[in-house]
């Protein structure tokens, strides 16, 4: 080989050594599980929207994140196994499915998707299906763009829902075979949408107008006012078994339950037999944060003795069902599931979690709950989610916030990054006080050996974004990066006293337009701020898939592990 | 034909540019493809724009790569020194007008780059500063320095180069083209291609085509008359004078 060759060839190979040892480098440095941790937290599906029991507790509806959006499921209590009803992907806020009742012996559960012109397949339907098993039986075309459209059972097997603007009333009914089929199209027989409707015979229903009752027969046509209040008239409902109206009313003195028989053959007005004052108590959930520590005040039944429940993790959504409270959330050193509270044995069972497999990479950090008081006086709870590793006797970096009470992957995407995450409850929050509180807690933090307020990071979701720039400009000695999720309103400069931003964004995001958070992205750049920008294709102002949480969880973690 | 060269120190200036060239490949390589792993490496992210260009940065950095990567080949196969030591010259001055450009727009870019490519490669941003600064300054100050000095050095070492030049001859034994270094003319020395003893003469060369096999075939003037093998065909010839 020639000379020159060789060393062209010696060139070549210098250059593939610098930049290779480089990229090396960059690579060994990564911690090996890092993606694999990241993948596995990130993909835990959270749950949305709500928990709705049966009337017996035996199933439930539940909504929890699936791979591309939001999933509809029908869990079963006993064994904690759970079907999709129903599945789209993420819009956001925004979603199709509406819940509209199970039949009283909870046989049958009926729920409707919203009509979307937008969508593929975003025709308006009502599903009838197995209020089981979930096993879809049938379903109706019915134009319906509100979440507001009405639902009313006519009998145990008959029903009629209010479709666009609630111009139309469907009626559907089970025939002999089992089968159901629509058996007539009423026009608007009220004014608009009727807050308080209800069934009374299977072709006739009854509502609320103002200070008055009025009822509609479906067959004859007829419709007529059988009673006119002399108070407000609140609440309504049938009784079929007695035939008379509990009405809920409300006066100087206060509310009270009137129970009214309609006129009969031949009479022309109705007779109150019955005012009960105060009206019975109905079964209520009552949670208070308890310094982070969720105290639930149950009463199942009227007159009862209220039962107690102290969870010491986070508790999202509930709902009474049957003899049960049934409720998702995460006791403080795991992951989110269905819970079950039994009443009578006050026992609490977890139904179903949301990780069905154990994690091979990452582990749960024990969050501890504690008090620190703000700049106004005021006592506020924190949690505190410790490194995996533990502290080990010396300094951690931490990511402090202010959140919500359901889990999130964040605070354990930290603790599995050797990071500390404290997170002030939101419970009495104040946008404006956003900045205080964070700083007070890094304050009171900075008494914790183990915990490093030198290197600190601060997330900040949505709204409190707004807020940052004054965090950062009254507390420049504080913050060191920055994580702004669907961040708004705000233009980054050199009076910034970060070195290190990440952005998580979603292209489709009408409170943080796409262009906005570029700009943000640019500005920031611009002032010397190295800032990463995670813009997510389909995802809205908050992401509603495990992908998306996914995505942004790595990248998270990523950002911690660099500049940790 | 084979080709030989018969170097000598002489040569320290052509050697300068050698070693200014190879390092500079090496550099711009090394450059091109560091900035293509940064791309790869933040696929997932939303680039921002670049200030001044107005580009993506991720466009951005994918051209300034192929430019490098370019300019690195060019170094290794181009003919001209001259072209090669300008090119990388021109090269490393856009880098530096780029960062006079953001100081006078009053842009900080340069610490978002130096901090996100800290980030990426682990590396603490002053050592990457120095590093990039470093090679963009040597790309730079050795080119200029080099054209410079080709331009404006003193005639006697102008009289050495000439001396130094290499001049090309063919061994009249076995018609090997030799290069040598002018002020060895004169010299007898092994042929380095049949190890044969010839004298270094000027490369007054004649040419004549093979009788056998119409092979082209250069000689010194001297070597009329030499019966030898036809390096083609290898057939006895008598090396004539052209017609």
């Amino acid at each position: 080989m020639e000379t020159q060759t060789k060393a062209n060839l010696l060139s070549v190979l210098s250059g593939i050594l610098l930049a290779g040892s480089l990229v090396l480098w960059s690579v060994v440095r990564q911690t090996p599980h890092l993606e694999k941790m990241a993948a596995e937290l990130g993909s835990i599906p959270h749950y949305l929207i709500g928990i709705y029991p049966n009337h017996s507790g035996s199933s439930f509806l539940y909504f929890e994140e699936t791979e591309h959006g939001l999933g509809a499921f029908l869990g079963a209590t006993a064994t904690g196994k759970s079907r999709l009803l129903y599945e789209e992907p993420e819009q956001g806020y925004h979603n199709r499915f509406r819940l509209l009742d199970w039949s009283a012996d909870d046989s049958v559960l009926i729920y409707a998707t919203m009509s979307n012109p937008g969508v593929p397949d975003g025709a308006g339907a009502i599903h009838v299906c197995n209020g089981v098993t979930g096993e879809a039986v049938t379903n109706f075309p019915a134009d319906a763009y509100a979440g507001d459209s009405q639902f009313a059972w006519l009998s145990p097997s008959s029903f009629i829902y209010s479709t666009y603007t609630h111009r139309s009333w469907l009626a559907y009914a089970q025939q002999p075979d089992g089968t159901w089929a629509q058996t007539q199209t009423l026009k608007r027989f009220g004014p608009g949408k009727l807050p308080q409707v209800a069934g009374t015979s299977p072709h006739s229903v009854a509502w609320l107008q103002g200070q008055t009752l009025w009822t509609y027969d479906f067959v004859t046509g007829e419709m007529g006012k059988i009673w006119e209040a002399t108070n407000k008239l609140t609440g309504l409902s049938y009784s079929a078994k007695t035939g008379n109206y509990q009405l809920t009313c409300q006066d100087d003195a206060g509310p009270f339950l009137v129970e009214f028989r309609p006129p009969r053959l031949g009479e022309e007005t109705g007779t109150m037999v019955n005012l009960v004052r105060p009206p019975p108590e109905k079964p209520s959930v009552i949670v208070d944060a308890n310094h982070g520590r969720p105290m639930v005040k149950i009463k199942a039944t009227p007159g009862a003795e209220a039962t107690t429940l102290v969870w010491d993790g986070m508790l999202q959504y509930y709902n009474l069902g049957g003899n049960s409270l049934f409720f998702t959330g995460n006791r403080s050193d795991g992951l989110p599931g269905v819970w079950q509270f039994d009443l009578p044995s006050q026992t609490v069972r977890q139904i179903s979690s949301a990780r069905k497999t154990p994690f091979q990479n990452a582990k749960t950090s024990h969050a501890t709950t504690g008090v620190f008081t703000n700049r106004d006086g005021r006592v506020m709870s924190y949690h505190l989610w410790p490194p995996v590793t533990g502290g080990q006797g010396r300094k951690h970096p931490i990511v402090i916030g202010e959140g919500i009470d359901d889990w999130q992957q964040y605070p354990e995407l930290a603790a599995n990054s050797g990071w500390f995450y404290a997170q002030a409850d939101l419970t009495g929050w104040n946008i404006s006080k956003f900045p205080d509180d964070v700083a007070c807690l890094c304050n009171w933090l900075s008494q914790n050996p183990e915990v490093d307020t030198n290197k600190v990071v601060f997330i900040a979701f949505c709204a409190q974004t707004v807020t940052v720039p004054r965090l950062v400009q009254d507390h420049p000695a504080l913050a060191r990066g920055l994580v702004l999720s669907y961040p708004f309103g705000i233009t980054p400069s050199t009076r910034w006293n970060v070195s290190h931003v990440l952005i998580l964004g979603g292209i489709g995001d009408s409170a943080s337009p796409t262009e906005e958070v570029l700009n943000m992205h640019d500005a920031a750049w611009n002032a010397g701020i190295d800032t990463s920008l995670l813009m997510l294709d389909g995802v809205q102002h908050i992401s509603r898939s495990a992908g998306a949480e996914r995505e942004q969880g790595r990248q998270f973690a990523r950002f911690l592990s660099q500049n940790k | 034909m084979k080709n030989a060269t018969l170097s000598d120190h002489s040569q320290s200036n052509d050697a300068f540019s050698d070693l200014y060239l190879l390092s500079a490949s090496a550099l711009l390589l090394a450059f091109a493809l560091v900035l293509g792993w940064y791309n790869l490496a933040t696929l997932n992210l939303t680039p921002p724009h670049d200030p001044l260009t107005g580009l993506s940065v991720r466009v951005l950095f994918w051209i300034v790569a192929g430019l490098f990567l370019a300019a690195a080949a060019i170094c290794l196969v181009a003919r001209s020194h001259s072209i090669r030591i300008l090119l990388v010259v021109w090269l490393a001055a856009n880098f530096e007008g780029y960062q006079i450009g953001l100081l006078f727009t009053g842009s900080h870019a340069l610490r978002s780059y130096s901090g996100s490519f800290s980030s990426i490669y682990g590396l603490p941003r002053p050592v990457l500063e120095l590093l990039v600064q470093g090679g963009f300054l040597y790309l730079f100050t050795g080119g200029l320095w080099l054209r410079l000095w080709t331009r404006f050095k003193p005639r006697r070492l102008l009289n050495q180069k000439a001396a130094s030049e290499l001049l090309k001859t063919v061994c009249p034994a076995c018609g090997g083209h030799i290069e040598f270094a002018a002020q060895n003319l004169g010299q007898e020395i092994p042929c380095p291609h049949c190890q044969k003893t010839i004298t270094l003469h000027k490369p007054d060369l004649l040419k004549m085509a093979c009788f056998f096999c119409h092979g082209h075939i250069e000689f010194p003037t001297h070597a009329i008359g030499t019966k030898m093998a036809c390096p083609h065909c290898n057939m006895d010839i008598t090396l004539k004078e052209p017609a």
